[in-house]
């Protein structure tokens, strides 16, 4: 199923980082297998640093923390915001939603829609078609979007398998509406697949209403390989994750290009989802499209940042002056669910930029 | 000739299985589990290692556990690719 909109334009995006930085050397330690072996994947992931925000810190802090950047940077008007769509799996509180948290702390409109939605590395471009689909009503005129999670806190320090990747992070992306000039010049395609029969590949077993916390789940135990995590850590199962994106996202790429009608050589950069750079240059080969097209460098100097991922690689690796003329960008996030999100989309004199926040 | 180049092919894939994993017994991994011993970090470096030392490159499709579930099944991979 293709899917259109017309009318939309991101018109700039801030990715927050914490300021605390951890190099690969300083949890070496803590991972299973001797520290040559943890060196050779330092070697081929290029893992070099990451950034985690502290334990007091939440979601919250960062976007708000973000907002007043994007607001002074920008010169926006808190008060020309129509919606909030808040898009994370590490909301400060289970009740309310981070949504509301925000919007009050950052004296935003009352007659404005808050949502929350709980999606991962795919939450960006999921959260992009809601707030599209938001600017389809006359008096909604532009909406923000925010990426943001804390998964440090829900990744045991002792899994190998997963603790190298992840970084925290924060973004704000805000989409306005555009009545004037041909609209269907900047038609934005995209598509969605999601597989819910694979949930378990990437999940937290406990803490949820199903198994509720205790002091059964948060003991460590050895998952086999050598890894410890307790019940209430992320557990992936690579394997599962991988084949998954192998088998799906090249082919739906080349689904949203044929659908729309554009030649993958005419797409200016690919942006996916940050996994880790292996997985990155394996998807390129398979599509058959120049590494140099695809940023990977998230994971190196940043983490994983799930939902945030894709705007932290433009902030991070593109540049406002890149995007003073129209570029066409292919975007696409996997993951949790197991979902795979794309869109082809132009971005033309998009602002971005980073902020950091102290901690 | 043809079973001398599977027999060092073989050598080659045990010698890399146990670079990734030292502590592994990989005689008692011939049938279906070699796989279960690996976490998905040690599969990427076994990928890398596999590559760079025959000069191949393993598509991402093809890094499915059916393919890495024995030495023999890396071996028959490899052999796939290089014809």
């Amino acid at each position: 199923m293709i899917l259109e909109y017309i009318g939309a334009r991101i018109s700039c995006i801030e990715t927050v980082f914490p300021s605390n930085e951890i190099q690969f050397a300083d949890e070496i330690d803590n991972y299973p297998g001797s520290e040559l072996q943890s060196l050779k994947l330092q070697k081929i992931f290029n893992f070099k640093s990451r950034r985690l925000a502290a334990d007091s810190v939440t979601v919250s802090d960062l976007v708000v923390h973000g907002f007043e950047s994007l607001f002074d940077k920008n010169n926006i008007d808190r008060e020309s915001i129509d919606g909030l769509v808040v898009v994370t799996q590490t909301p400060d509180y289970l009740v309310p939603g981070t949504s509301f948290i925000i919007q009050g702390l950052l004296g935003l409109r009352t007659d404005i829609t808050c949502l929350d939605i709980n999606q991962g590395c795919a939450g960006f471009v999921i959260g992009l078609t809601v707030c599209f689909s938001l600017l389809t009503q006359p008096s909604i005129n532009r909406v923000a979007l925010v990426n943001a999670d804390i998964l440090s806190k829900l990744v045991s320090k002792h899994d190998r398998n997963s603790r190298p990747l992840i970084g925290d992070a924060a973004s704000i992306t805000i989409v306005d509406s555009i009545s004037n000039g041909d609209l269907s010049v900047n038609t934005i395609y995209g598509n969605i697949y999601t597989d819910g029969s694979r949930w378990e590949a990437l999940m937290i077993p406990a803490g949820g209403m199903r198994n509720r916390p205790s002091d059964k789940t948060s003991k460590l135990f050895d998952d086999g390989t050598g890894n410890l995590r307790s019940l209430e850590h992320l557990v992936m199962r690579g394997d599962a994750v991988f084949s998954f994106v192998m088998e799906t996202v090249p082919h739906m790429i080349e689904g949203l290009l044929k659908d729309a009608g554009i030649d993958k050589d005419s797409v200016d950069k690919f942006l996916f989802h940050q996994p880790n750079s292996f997985m990155l240059k394996k998807l390129a080969q398979k599509l058959d499209i120049d590494i140099g097209k695809v940023p990977h460098s998230l994971v190196s100097l940043y983490g994983n940042s799930s939902g945030a991922s894709i705007p932290a690689v433009m902030c991070t690796e593109l540049s406002t002056e890149y995007f003073e003329q129209p570029r066409l960008l292919c975007i696409s996030g996997f993951g949790v669910g197991l979902t795979c999100a794309s869109l082809l989309l132009k971005l033309n004199c998009t602002r971005i930029g980073v902020t950091v926040y102290p901690c | 000739m043809r079973d001398e180049m599977e027999k060092d092919l073989n050598d080659c894939v045990i010698r890399l299985v146990k670079n990734v994993k030292p502590d592994l017994n990989i005689g008692n991994y011939t049938d279906t589990e070699l796989f279960n011993q690996l976490d998905s970090f040690d599969m990427i470096v076994l990928v890398t290692e596999l590559e760079s030392e025959l000069n191949i490159k393993i598509p991402g499709e093809e890094i499915r556990p059916e393919n890495f579930n024995s030495p023999a099944t890396v071996v028959s991979l490899i052999k796939n690719l290089q014809s």
